[in-house]
């Protein structure tokens, strides 16, 4: 069973510089489910990932967040001195787990991710596309029920992403995880998510569940007329 | 070829520490210098430098990462550590000296000044350093529950190594040039005789120069440049090569 991610009319401010980021934030994300937050850049987007996953704390309201999480980073946030499968066991060997189910772990998010050949390279020897490839395994690795993923694909090609697209929905159709995704690229957020929480100004201004079949395809027109929605929310 | 090259190091370092102790004369005359007077030099001249390398890593990486905790702490040992680093260590040689000799310790005498030299070089590039690890690692290390001295070891400590190698570069860099006047201990003593001084390249220098001694001179010269090269070719390059893995893009 998943955790749940609840928040209840959550604020987040800074003292230094005097700024408030998400403000009176309301959200249920159902277990299992792929949630994508989607808005333009500085919304706030960041900062909620940030709170399920701990590196940040509300200054106000209630969040109802999981124990663990994996999470993905937009810059890998690799460690450079480590392997690939150094990387990957990084996150069940902090876990304090017995050398054997952190190699039998490793060794299983790495096919999983299909990096299996790369076991003994270093995140330098890599391309952008299979660096993110490590950063999920490392995610996966945590089994965690929770995967967060802060705009995971924005900084390589549209090929790639595309990959990385079908590869993270299959590992979510295979793990039944639930999903909390960031993207500034509503495209993205209408191919992978059931829901999209639509951000403006640290508000979440609606959430738009998406119901078209899998796999999409961004020419349908069914498919341009959900980004065209998210378009008319941010505009109006 | 870097295990080799750390193999090779330890023996070296084996080798001239066993030299040390089993010739811990310091008396010398610089009119009647032989081969083995300047290998035993080379040797006083490593080990001094090598104590004082090892004082300063030990003290440097503690407090770089005590005046990088917070800004707080930066904020106040940051300009104090930058004034002290400021003064110039020759300055107040004499005083270092005459404390030390009044304990009849001569080779600390030494062996501190070199330290004060070399320790700055390597504070400052660790404070550089933690101040380069990117926000999604720190956020990773929350994340995948790294706290406390798994953060220091797993990530902090790897993290700085290429800035601990290249103020370790430094730190020697400085301190080849301090040990030349540190060895040379009359200087500072009042009524001070070249029999006070510490045998050891820099002395060797120092004191065949004003004796006319060109012959020794040549030879201390050519051992301390051997002795630099052999250091920087068997440790700092390897090092240097190994600390780029240590590097984020």
């Amino acid at each position: 069973m998943s955790d749940p991610i609840v928040f209840e009319r959550v604020n987040k401010s800074y003292e230094k510089p005097a700024v408030n980021v998400v403000h009176d934030f309301s959200l249920s994300v159902h277990p299992g489910e792929f949630f994508c937050l989607a808005g333009p850049s500085g919304c706030g987007k960041s900062t909620v990932l940030k709170m399920i996953a701990g590196i940040e704390k509300p200054s106000s309201g209630t969040l109802l967040r999981p124990k663990s999480v994996g999470m993905v980073f937009q810059s890998y946030a690799l460690l450079p001195w480590l392997t690939v499968e150094e990387n990957v066991a990084f996150a069940p060997q902090m876990q304090n787990l017995p050398e054997r189910d952190v190699k039998e772990k490793t060794s299983r998010y790495l096919v999983m991710v299909h990096l299996e050949a790369f076991a003994k390279k270093y995140p330098r020897e890599l391309s952008g596309g299979q660096r993110q490839r490590v950063g999920i395994a490392r995610a996966l690795a945590v089994e965690s029920s929770v995967l967060l993923m802060d705009e995971p694909f924005s900084a390589l090609d549209p090929v790639i992403t595309d990959e990385l697209h079908e590869d993270v929905l299959d590992i979510w159709q295979a793990t039944k995880k639930t999903i909390v995704m960031v993207s500034h690229r509503f495209e993205e957020a209408v191919t992978l998510a059931d829901r999209i929480g639509i951000m403006r100004d640290g508000s979440l201004e609606r959430v738009l569940p998406v119901s078209l079949p899998r796999p999409r395809n961004e020419d349908d027109i069914a498919f341009m007329r959900e980004v065209k929605e998210i378009r008319r929310c941010l505009v109006a | 070829m870097v295990s080799l090259a750390a193999a090779v190091t330890v023996a070296v370092v084996l080798t001239v520490l066993l030299l040390h102790f089993a010739n811990p004369r310091n008396a010398f005359d610089i009119n009647r210098i032989s081969i083995s007077d300047i290998v035993a030099a080379t040797a006083n001249t490593f080990f001094r430098m090598l104590v004082a390398y090892i004082g300063s890593l030990a003290i440097a990486v503690p407090l770089g990462l005590l005046i990088a905790s917070t800004p707080q702490v930066q904020r106040v040992l940051l300009p104090i550590a930058d004034i002290l680093q400021s003064v110039p260590v020759l300055a107040f040689f004499p005083v270092v000296v005459v404390f030390f000799t009044t304990y009849r310790a001569f080779e600390a005498a030494a062996i501190f000044v070199i330290f004060i030299t070399m320790v700055w070089n390597i504070v400052f590039p660790i404070v550089q350093g933690l101040h380069t690890i990117p926000d999604d690692i720190k956020s990773a290390s929350i994340v995948f529950n790294v706290h406390g001295l798994r953060k220091l070891r797993f990530i902090t400590l790897p993290a700085v190594v290429p800035f601990i190698v290249v103020g370790s570069l430094m730190a020697w860099a400085q301190g080849w040039t301090v040990v030349i006047v540190a060895e040379v201990l009359h200087t500072y003593i009042p009524g001070g005789r070249m029999s006070q001084d510490l045998l050891g390249l820099g002395s060797l220098l120092v004191d065949s120069n004003a004796q006319g001694q060109g012959s020794v001179f040549a030879a201390a010269l050519t051992a301390m440049i051997l002795l630099v090269t052999l250091i920087n070719f068997l440790v700092w390059q390897p090092l240097l090569r190994l600390s780029q893995r240590y590097r984020f893009d």
